[in-house]
């Protein structure tokens, strides 16, 4: 894991981006559970709740996402949940992330392929 | 099975959210759940609760066990029971592929984790600090006893000037007590009788402003003995603000005696019990105070008071007679003004008061300034002579004599102070000398210097000194009340009674103990951390080098003597000054201007009392 990060420095694997996708698409507060089934939902495919939290704590160091402890709730027997939220150099990736992809599209379709 | 994507079967979506409460409950693979299970009849499977307990989750087991079991009731409500006992075993298992992240977030990014790791650490240190002083009781009582002196020494000094410097004037209403002082500090009165009286009548930030002569009255009282008497001229509210409201006998001055300006006199409880045998019947006798005849109307006790807000050199005043100031035409025979002062023109008056509600010290010295500009022909405009208001304390009328005093006073504490932790250190040297082998076998491990250096220190240092200062705490309660009745200060100090040590100085108390664990025990922490680490696990000396006693050693010595060669001289002194102190009765003088004469004069002038005269400390 340390030799990935190392590698990939600043940026973000596919699974991260999903996951920091995941963060910015749930209207609820946005915490590992609904974003394993967000991921699951949308990507169908199985995702493991230890990838999940890799993904979200990778995320965090690198400043893209940020985590709070939430208040106890009498739901999950009143056991508190870590919350997270994007910050705003996550937005700023994602949006760069989106860019350059539509920008590949836009040159693939230009080619008519 | 129908196709993956958000479930098509309506009573699906139902069961989902009956069981979750959420919206997004259900998943591709649930869609197309058998019969659900209830919530609460359901446990995670046995292997899966096994496979969780054993990942190392840190400070965030809690919130992950939530997280999967929420999960696992989520997918029986949906799919049953056995794939969700298979996705929570896949979980559990990712988690342990996945550790080396999830530990990298729990264990070392988390401030709260720092900071329980940084505790544990540090408890081991003093549990490991604790057992080395246990090995070895004889040592650890000898630097305990040590330091405990060396604290003790400047911790009790600091008590005596705490209550020199920093004592409170009254004990009532100390918050809306004040003084008035002078910009120029000058050894006289504030105000004349005409500026007292304009103050007085046009203020309104004081609900009381006293006046009280800034000298002594003295004559014997009666003609039975012939001991004079100190007397003070005061204000008619002058018992108000120093905290008494009720007389013990008769009443007090009231506006009536000051507008009369008769020579009526209150005296004092210590005077009414040893010259009048506490008798009630006093009150209304007229007896001859010198030469002059006063009417007795009342016994009130009142505390010792400084006499001059502003002036270092002077100590706490007991007055057992107190007269209308408005009567003093009739003293000037009898008053150590020498008949030439208590005039309309010189100002022989001190002020004190009490604030009204709300209002500062500072927006009441701006309006008594402000009167003060009204009056130009009763008042000095020039700066030096401006108005100050103090809380009444010595250290808020002359900070700077009081820094002074700080400073002459804690020197020979200090040194005792230094020569006790030189000779711990030396002491701590040998005990680490004979644990070189330890501390080189620790470094050879891989201890880091900074993990040994903060095991010495709380080992040798903290521990022993938080004892020594603890055992401190006896000097500090008993010998300055000692000090205060063997010199009999006081008028300088405050009653013995009321030295015990306030949070003032308890706080010097933990400042010395801190100053004596880094002076005691860095030295020999340090020495600690430089061995030859080949020798010293071999088993020969390590720490000493091959040219003799380290240059650490060598410089303890030198210090050790000068500090112990210092403080012998400085103790004769010590001794000689107060054996002629002792034997004459009086301070030597301080110095020989026109001022400290006539201070001496005046203070040798109105000391005789009925139960005690002021001294100077030495």
């Amino acid at each position: 894991m340390c030799y990935k990060r190392r590698m990939k420095g600043e940026r973000i694997g596919e699974f991260e981006e999903l996951t920091l996708l995941a963060v910015l698409a749930l209207e609820e507060p946005a915490y590992a559970v609904p974003v394993q089934r967000f991921i699951e939902k949308k990507a169908r495919r199985a995702v493991s709740m230890g990838a999940v939290y890799a993904a979200l704590g990778r995320l965090e160091d690198k400043k893209l996402l940020r985590s709070t402890v939430g208040e106890a709730t009498p739901q999950r027997g009143g056991k508190r949940k870590r919350l997270y939220e994007v910050t705003p150099e996550g937005t700023r990736m994602l949006q760069e992330l989106r860019r350059v992809r539509e920008h590949i599209w836009r040159t693939i379709e230009e080619h008519g392929r | 099975m129908t196709a993956r994507g958000t479930p098509d079967r309506p009573s699906d979506r139902c069961r989902s959210d009956e069981a979750s409460g959420r919206r997004e409950a259900t998943t591709p693979h649930e869609a197309d759940a058998p019969e659900p299970v209830r919530p609460h009849e359901l446990r995670p499977p046995l292997l899966g609760r096994l496979m969780l307990r054993l990942c190392r989750l840190g400070t965030r087991r809690e919130e992950i066990e939530s997280d999967l079991r929420q999960l696992f009731e989520e997918r029986a409500a949906v799919r049953g029971y056995a794939y969700a006992s298979l996705r929570y075993c896949l979980d559990a298992a990712s988690l342990r592929i996945h550790r080396t992240d999830l530990r990298h977030r729990s264990l070392k990014t988390l401030p709260a984790v720092r900071r329980l790791r940084l505790v544990d650490t540090i408890a081991v240190d003093l549990r490991s600090a604790v057992r080395m002083l246990r090995t070895d009781p004889l040592l650890t009582a000898a630097v305990v006893v040590t330091l405990s002196i060396g604290i003790g020494a400047p911790s009790s000094v600091f008590s005596l000037l705490n209550g020199f410097v920093f004592r409170a004037p009254v004990t009532a209403d100390p918050d809306a007590f004040f003084r008035v002082a002078r910009a120029d500090r000058e050894p006289q009165g504030i105000v004349t009788p005409p500026q007292y009286d304009v103050l007085r009548e046009e203020n309104e930030s004081a609900r009381e402003l006293a006046a009280f002569s800034t000298m002594a009255l003295s004559a014997p009282l009666g003609v039975e003995d012939p001991t004079d008497v100190p007397g003070w001229l005061v204000s008619c509210n002058f018992f108000r603000v120093f905290g008494v409201d009720r007389a013990m006998a008769g009443r007090l001055l009231g506006p009536e005696d000051c507008t009369a300006g008769l020579p009526v006199a209150v005296i004092s409880e210590s005077l009414w019990q040893h010259r009048f045998a506490g008798d009630p019947s006093v009150v209304g006798t007229s007896v001859m105070y010198g030469a002059v005849p006063v009417t007795i109307v009342g016994v009130a006790p009142v505390a010792p008071i400084q006499r001059r807000a502003h002036d270092p050199t002077v100590g706490d005043f007991v007055a057992h007679l107190w007269v209308p100031y408005t009567a003093h035409p009739a003293f000037r025979a009898t008053s150590t003004f020498e008949g030439l002062l208590l005039r309309d023109t010189f100002p022989w008056l001190e002020l004190a008061g009490l604030l009204e509600p709300g209002i500062s010290r500072q927006a009441a010295t701006n309006d008594l300034r402000l009167i003060a500009s009204r009056h130009e022909e009763l008042f000095d405009p020039s700066p030096e002579r401006a108005l100050i208001l103090t809380d009444g304390s010595r250290w808020e009328a002359t900070p700077g004599d009081m820094l002074s005093a700080f400073a002459m006073a804690l020197s020979l504490p200090a040194l005792i102070l230094l020569a006790a932790c030189v000779n711990v250190a030396a002491l701590l040297l040998s005990r680490a000398v004979s644990r070189q082998r330890e501390m080189a076998l620790r470094l050879a491990l891989g201890t880091s210097r900074a993990a040994l250096l903060r095991m010495l220190l709380l080992l040798e240092s903290l521990v022993v000194s938080g004892l020594a200062a603890a055992a401190s705490l006896v000097f500090v309660y008993n010998l300055p009340p000692l000090l205060v009745r063997f010199f009999e200060a006081d008028l300088w100090f405050g009653a013995a009674d009321s030295l015990a040590p306030d949070g003032r100085v308890l706080a010097f108390l933990m400042l010395s103990g801190v100053l004596a664990a880094l002076l005691s025990g860095v030295a020999p922490a340090l020495e600690s951390l430089n061995p030859h680490l080949a020798e010293a696990l071999q088993g020969r000396r390590g720490f000493v080098s091959r040219r003799g006693p380290s240059r650490t050693r060598r410089l303890f010595v030198a210090v050790q003597v000068a500090a112990s060669v210092v403080l012998l001289v400085a103790a004769a002194s010590f001794s000689r000054a107060a054996a002629r102190f002792t034997d004459r009765g009086s301070p030597p003088p301080a110095c020989s201007s026109p001022k400290c004469t006539s201070l001496r004069t005046d203070r040798q002038r109105s000391t005789p009392s009925p139960t005690r005269s002021p001294r100077r400390p030495a």
